[in-house]
Formats: C-alpha cells, structure tokens, sequence
C-alpha cells in the first residue's frame, strides 16, 4: 500500500482521534448507564454481598447490606488486593483479610457473633497475614497464647 | 459527517462520561457539613453571603455561601433531595465546561476536529482536571473560576458590546468574590485584549481594575484580612509532604523560600504534570507496589504535549508573521497560569492550577491543529522559513510511517491517563461515600454536633444509598497504572 499524501492525511487525521472518540464511545456508554441505571458500564465494580463488601474496606456498603443480609453467614468472596482467588469467608473473616481493624469493629457492631472458636480463626487469619493492626486489635479482645494447628484457614 | 458534528458528538459524550461519574459521588462530610449546616441555618442568601465575609481572615469567598445557600433552597424545595440537587449542579458544570471548551476551539475541519479529540483527552486527563470535578466543598468553586475564566475568554473573541462587557464585569466580580484565583479573569481579559480581541472592551477592562481595588479595598482596610503564612496548609518540598508543624520549623525564618519555591511548582505542574501540589513524587523512594509506568506516562505524555506547544508558540502565523504566542489563546494561558501560580504562593495544589490546565489544554488544540497542517503540507512554508523542525513536508513513505505511529502512541498514552480520570472519580464516590462511616462516630466525632445537625442525618443516608462502587474489586489492579494504592 502506497502512503501518498492523501491517504496519509487520513491516517494522521484518524491515528490523532481514534483514541479520543474510542474514550468517547466507551465513556459515553458508560455515563449513559449511569445516568440511566445508576450503573456505570466500567471501572465501577460493587460487592455482590457483606462478606466481599468486608474484604473491600467497603465500609458503607457493609452498612447498607448489613440491614438486610445475616452478618454471620459464610459466602464466597472476591478480594483482589489480598485473595489470588474467590473464597468461602463470614464477613468477619473477610473483615480480617481486608487488614483493617475498623472493618473488624464495624462487621461487629452491624451484628456479627464473635464466639471463641471464630476469635481463634481470627487471630490466626492475622497471624498468618502478620498485619500488625488486625493483630493488635483481636488481641485487645484476647491475648492468650495462640495455637493454629487445627485451625482451618479459609483460604 | 461534517467534522463539526464529530467535535460535538465526541464533546457530548465526554461531557456525559465525566457529569455522570461527577454526579454519583455522594456529598462529602469534610469541607462539606459543616458549611451545608452553617448556611443553612442563615435566614436568607443575604445574610449567607454576610457570614460569608466573614468566615474566615484568610480567605475572602462569600459567593461560596451564596451558592451553597440557593441549591439549599433548591434542594428544599424538591424534598431535601441535597444529592441529587448538589452533585447535579456539580454534574452540569461539569458538561457546561467541557462544552465550552469545544466552543472557543471551534473546530472548522477534519484536523481540527481531530485535533479537538486529543484536546479533550488533555483536557480530561490532566491532573489538574480531577480536582474540579472528584470533591466539593460543597460546591467545587475551582470548576466555577475554570468555567468563569472560559467565558471570559469566549467573550472576548465575540463582536463585543454594552452586554458583552456588562457580563465580563459581573463574571469578575463572581469570580473574585468565589475563590481569591478567580481574579484571574481579570488576567484573561488584559491578555485577550493585548493580543488584539475586542470582544472585552478598553471601557469594560477599565471598570475591572476599578472593580479589582475595591476587592482589595474590601479585603484589607474593610474586612482586616491577612495573606496566608507559611504553615497554613500543609505542601509538598522537593519528594517529601511536609505537615504544617514541619514547614513553621523549616520555613518560618526564610518564608520566601517556600513561596518562591511553590511558585515555580505550580508553574511546572500544569505543563509536565510533575510537582504535584509541590511535592516531586515521580522522584520519591522507589515502591515495589507501585510500578513507574504511571509517572513514566504523565510526564513523557505531558513533555511531548508541551514541546508541541513550545514549537507552536514560536511559530509565525501566516497572515502578518506575527509570534504565535502573542495570539490570545497563548496569552490567556500564560495569564492564568502565572496568576494562578503566584496566587498559589503559600501553598501548592493541583486544583488551584485547574483552570490553567483548560487554557494548556486549549494551547495543545491549537498547536496539535498547526501541527496537523504542517506535516501534510504539500509544499514548504513560506511563513516560517528559518528555524522550523517542518518547514519542509514529511515526503518519504517511511517518514510518514514513523510519524503515524508516534502520533498513534502518544495519543493513546494520553487517552489512558483520561480514562484514568474515570477511575479516579470512581474512587472518589467510594471514599466520600466511606467518610460517613468513618468520619462519623463511633469511630470518629461527628462533624457537627448531634444538637445542631440539621440535615446531616439525611445527607448520611443518602450518601449511603447513592455512587456505589468499590475501586480494590478492580482485576488487574488498574489503580497502580493510575498512580494510586
């Protein structure tokens, strides 16, 4: 193919505003959908339920979800920042993994129970990510010698 | 198609993109609250605009009362619908904007609108440009003093008239009395008329001045306000964010040395996207965590847009061989951004440099559409015939190749960094809507007292409802490429 003048002036007119309008249509859909559903078409993702809204450091929707959902029920849960894949996790467990310690106290606050058995898996789950914060906080609760070996980490 | 219709299609749908994500982003409580509560007790905007002389002895900013005062109205009048009357008013001026910007470019043909679409890809993902539209305090009066400063601009290039000057005027006096950078119209008018627009006239410039002591008047003698000190606000020096305490000890005794050097920060920031709000974080202790193609991009991004603008500004324009940069889109931005930048003294931050960064963006259009025409020339140009990099056409088949392929990567590279602002605004919807949790008790004391909140216990509930989205959710972690955690 012969680049002549013309066709290059095509090119370059067409090489200039491709990426432009592509991030036009792309966005565009995508602020029409919110505009329209209150749901963006990308980078807007939302947990599916209180135990990923935990995992997520997404305190208002484990507000909001905690209303309506049992705050002690296990369910699979998507953490990228911590998790390589989904896992089976109450929301308190995912509060720990989430590595924020306001995340323990707020899934608690919201009605989550926290026997000895769970507070064992707990303290491991944060002895086992070494997240200082987590750690100091669950021993407040307990500080008695911590032993993990029948302990199923859930994940 | 004709290439205008194009430019406002693709103007349309970035103005879409932007207000909708601007408009999900729930009410903050910081800068926020305590204002929305303050003025809403204030029995009318009169007396909001009267506290709002007074709220402070640094800053002079009662329009700030003024509007946050009539869309509390508004929202009464709707059922207390804050967010929805709040953040749409934040959506439009959003779309108003960015509308704007594509009517002082005026694309006429296929290289403008192209160009055009780069423009709003600059425009968009300048740092600059997240800070009008990701917070509010409750209403971002840095996105106002963008768009005043724009209009300013599209006045001055009218036909002019009693109308025309009344409206620069009153836009002044707006601006003036919204943020103290909003002077900067007055800037923006003095730069269009030196460079020959008459749409603004000599009388109405005039009127400015007078209108520009008597701020002053208002300021000082009237009001007894001081200038900020070092130490107000915390800003960053050299890689490091020093905190108020930090910058007293260091900076107390030679105060000029911080205000020259946060001048020239924000003077850079816009043009290479690097300091920012003073602090040289592309040049930070390396993180494993956070790869440098996000630094890599906006600065190699930012280079290559300013060396065509270097390039343009030195050009000669056809008609009268006159400097490119004595045209007045040039010298309004570089009004704005000195304006901006010495304003900026006491501390840097990337929002006070906003509406400099519309003016870069609008540089970039024009200088992208020149450079457009000069490379698929025909013949040489006789207008610049000593010291052009193209004063001769791109001839060769592989020379154009190269040339399509560079404008092709740097484009894209810059339409990344705009969609990073989607992203960005995405966050910011999660972070305000976190705040009321955490800014709330129990995990921290509330922002206004339980006795005196009014309508914080419906704003807490519509925040909660509104803008859900969870940027850690996001696989492959795009935000590292974005420049955040």
């Amino acid at each position: 193919m012969r680049l002549d003048a013309r066709r290059f002036r095509i090119l370059l007119t067409a090489a200039l505003a491709v990426p432009g309008v592509a991030v036009a249509l792309i966005t565009g859909a995508s602020g029409l959908s919110a505009w329209i559903f209150d749901r963006p078409l990308v980078l807007a993702p939302v947990p599916r339920n209180l135990s990923e809204a935990a995992g997520n450091r997404d305190v208002a929707d484990v507000v909001v979800m905690s209303e309506s959902a049992d705050s002690n029920e296990p369910e699979l849960a998507r953490i990228p920042l911590r998790l390589r894949e989904p896992a089976t996790l109450t929301p308190l467990q995912a509060a720990v993994i989430s590595e924020r310690a306001y995340m323990i106290r707020l899934v608690r606050d919201r009605g989550a129970r926290l026997d000895a058995d769970e507070l064992r898996t707990l303290r491991c789950i944060a002895q086992a990510r070494k997240d200082r914060g987590t750690i100091a906080y669950l021993t407040e609760l307990d500080a008695s010698p911590l032993n993990c070996e029948r302990v199923k980490a859930p994940f | 198609m004709k290439p205008g219709v194009l430019a406002w299609i693709v103007t349309a749908l970035f103005a879409i993109a932007v207000s909708a994500s601007v408009f999900r982003i729930p009410i903050q409580v910081s800068d926020s609250v305590e204002i929305l509560e303050v003025v809403d007790r204030e029995p009318s905007v009169a007396a909001a605009f009267a506290q709002g002389l007074h709220a402070s002895k640094t800053m002079l900013r009662p329009m700030r009362q003024v509007g946050t005062r009539l869309l509390l109205d508004v929202a009464h009048a709707t059922g207390d619908r804050y967010n929805a009357v709040f953040r749409g008013f934040h959506a439009a001026a959003a779309a108003l904007l960015i509308a704007l910007f594509t009517y002082v470019a005026r694309p006429r043909d296929w290289s403008g609108a192209a160009a055009l679409c780069f423009a709003l890809l600059v425009l968009t993902g300048l740092h600059t440009f997240g800070g009008m539209m990701r917070e509010a305090y409750p209403i971002n009066h840095f996105l106002l003093v963008a768009i005043y400063c724009l209009a300013a601009f599209a006045i001055a290039e009218s036909r002019g008239g009693v109308v025309a000057d009344i409206v620069a005027c009153t836009l002044f006096v707006i601006a003036s009395l919204t943020l103290e950078s909003g002077l900067v119209v007055f800037g923006v008018a003095v730069a269009a008329y030196v460079a020959g627009l008459r749409g603004i006239s000599r009388r109405a410039l005039v009127a400015m001045a007078i209108l520009a002591g008597g701020y002053l008047v208002l300021r000082v003698p009237l009001l007894h306000m001081t200038a900020n000190v070092v130490g107000e606000r915390q800003t960053g020096y050299g890689t490091e964010m020093l905190t108020t305490s930090e910058l007293r000890a260091r900076f107390g005794n030679v105060p000029w040395l911080l205000y020259g050097y946060t001048i020239l920060c924000s003077l850079l920031t816009v043009p290479l996207s690097q300091p920012v709000a003073g602090q040289w974080t592309a040049f930070a202790p390396w993180d494993p965590q956070a790869p440098p193609l996000f630094f890599l991009n906006d600065i190699g991004t930012s280079a290559v847009a300013t060396a065509v603008v270097v390039w343009y500004l030195w050009r000669r324009r056809p008609p009268d061989g006159r400097r490119r940069w004595r045209d007045a889109a040039p010298m309004a931005m570089g009004a704005v951004l000195v304006g901006s930048a010495i304003l900026s003294y006491a501390y840097a931050k990337s929002e006070i440099m906003s509406a400099a960064g519309v003016f870069y963006a609008l540089v970039v259009y024009l200088a992208v559409r020149e450079l457009v025409e000069v490379l698929v020339r025909l013949k040489p140009d006789p207008t610049n015939p000593v010291g052009s990099a193209f004063r001769h056409p791109v001839g060769s088949a592989f020379r154009r190749t190269i040339v399509l392929v560079l404008v092709l990567f740097v484009s894209t590279a810059w339409a990344w960094r705009a969609m990073g602002l989607q992203y960005r605004l995405q966050r910011g919807a999660f972070e305000a809507r976190s705040e009321w949790v955490l800014r709330m008790p129990p995990f921290n004391p509330p922002p206004v007292a339980a006795a005196e909140a009014r309508i914080t216990p419906r704003l807490r509930d519509e925040a909660l409802h509104r803008g859900r989205t969870n940027p850690y959710l996001l696989w492959p972690p795009y935000a590292r490429l974005w420049g955040e955690n």
